[in-house]
């Protein structure tokens, strides 16, 4: 084993150690408490603390963000950059058990083909997503220069919205133990309909509730597949350590 | 073997078989390039107001006020955009080969699928954008779809470009052969996208020249798919006398 390891590159050490369930389960809780926890109470906060209030109805999402809607926006920015950098070893995660490579006779059969065009679609725009929600957070309502924080913004959330249509996707037809049957035939449509709808009726006329609408459309298909891949990780790492 | 096939399995096969390689790639290159130059040769000289790269766009090929004979276009378009797809999965079944047996191993690295993955997805798309340019022509130009048709086609080569030419200069194959591949890679990933946003510039911002930068990223974008489509019908001539 320690020969193995000492004969791969930095890349492969740095790409096992990314993907190893228990960076999987670390990265996996924390974006989730950092993310919706910081989510509800910069919503509570803007919502009874500012003058003006706060719904979602009336406000942006970005509007978290500005200290001119709410007396504590970082809370925002720091839920945007760190789950766009947390959720980052979940997508290769992802990668590597839905559509994974023999690498000897052992591990044949391969996947279907459709399994590895699905997930490398959904890997690049999933990827370029969590990338452009750090710049989000960055370039908040509070440091929108020449117009950053709303380039990024639909940078993320059209990413996202390819992302989740091609997961969707690639869960429906891939032979794979992350989203079990049934459920990846529930999460599977809801990942390819929902995001990209809303998506496209926000490119249509964008509004306040339109655009948490696209943010919750996201949220109620990665959150389960989320907890899937938890679950995954949590059984890899128990069959393990056996 | 053959018998526990599926149905797709068995037509992905043909689809991909050398010699569906070599009569898809042949006649794709002669009615395109065939009915492309003779509808701009006709044009020009049978038009009724003359055509030139310069005053007219490239879809004008397919409008009957500008030229006697709008189905050439139509037909390069349609017929080019359909014969794309076997070459397609020809160039992602051997740049991307999945291991089905133990001869088969090893497999490539991890990038070579994404990149592949990419590089056929944005193709494809590339190929209906044709397909859609010609079915919906200028003289057929419906709720704008002639135009949506033809970003697409524009965009889907441009950006497929990209993931080709990664493919094919950073990581080894046998399509197309030392230092040819740095050249086409190298090309595919610099020039296509750049090019394309500079005529994006010119058309939407409706600029003089715009109708001549349609041009030049259509022959840009030439210049990547020719070697590609050259390469691969030498490699399927190759799989064929190897199977002699």
């Amino acid at each position: 084993m320690d020969n193995k390891e000492s004969t791969e590159s930095w890349v492969a050490r740095a790409y096992n150690k990314l993907t190893a369930p228990k960076t999987i389960k670390i990265c996996g809780y924390a974006a989730m408490i950092l993310y919706i926890g910081l989510l509800l109470i910069g919503v509570l906060i803007a919502a009874t603390l500012h003058p003006g209030g706060y719904t979602v109805w009336d406000n942006w999402i970005s509007d978290l963000g500005s200290i001119q809607d709410t007396p504590a926006p970082y809370l925002y920015d720091i839920a945007c950059i760190s789950v766009g950098i947390l959720s980052m070893p979940f997508i290769f995660y992802q990668e590597r058990y839905i559509a994974p490579i023999p690498r000897t006779p052992e591990e044949l059969p391969a996947p279907h083909r459709m399994t590895y065009r699905g997930i490398g679609l959904a890997f690049f725009f999933t990827l370029l997503g969590n990338f452009f929600y750090i710049f989000v957070g960055i370039f908040s309502g509070d440091r929108n220069y020449y117009d950053l924080h709303n380039i990024f913004s639909y940078l993320t959330f059209g990413f996202y919205a390819f992302g989740t249509l091609f997961l969707g996707f690639t869960l429906m037809v891939a032979r794979q133990q992350i989203v079990p049957r049934p459920w990846n035939f529930i999460i599977g449509p809801i990942g390819m309909v929902a995001p990209f709808t809303v998506a496209i009726l926000n490119v249509i006329d964008s509004t306040p509730l339109r655009e948490w609408g696209l943010l919750w459309a996201v949220m109620g298909f990665i959150i389960p597949v989320f907890l899937f891949t938890l679950r995954h990780a949590g059984k890899l790492e128990h069959e393990g350590s056996k | 073997m053959s018998a526990k096939e599926s149905w797709v399995d068995r037509i992905y096969n043909k689809l991909t078989a050398p010699k569906t390689i070599k009569i898809c790639g042949y006649s794709a290159m002669v009615f395109f390039f065939g009915a492309i130059g003779l509808g701009v040769i006709i044009a020009a000289v049978f038009g009724p107001e003359g055509y030139n790269i310069i005053d007219n766009w490239i879809s004008d090929l397919g409008n009957h006020n500008i030229t006697p004979a709008p189905f050439l276009l139509d037909f390069a378009v349609i017929s080019a955009g359909v014969l794309l797809f076997p070459l397609l999965l020809y160039l992602e079944k051997y740049l991307a080969p999945i291991p089905r047996v133990p001869e088969d191993l090893p497999a490539p690295p991890r990038m070579v699928y994404r990149l592949m993955s990419l590089g056929f997805f944005f193709n494809c798309l590339g190929s209906l954008g044709m397909i859609g340019v010609g079915v919906f022509s200028e003289d057929r130009d419906i709720a704008d779809l002639h135009f949506i048709f033809s970003v697409l086609l524009f965009g889907s080569f441009a950006i497929g470009a990209i993931f080709l030419g990664l493919r094919f200069s950073f990581i080894k194959q046998d399509l197309i052969p030392k230092p040819y591949n740095f050249l086409v890679g190298l090309y595919g990933i610099c020039v296509p996208l750049p090019v394309g946003i500079i005529a994006a510039f010119n058309v939407f911002g409706e600029t003089g020249i715009a109708k001549l930068m349609e041009w030049i990223i259509f022959l840009v974008l030439i210049g990547l798919i020719v070697p590609i489509f050259v390469s691969s019908l030498m490699h399927a001539e190759k799989q064929l006398q190897m199977k002699k």
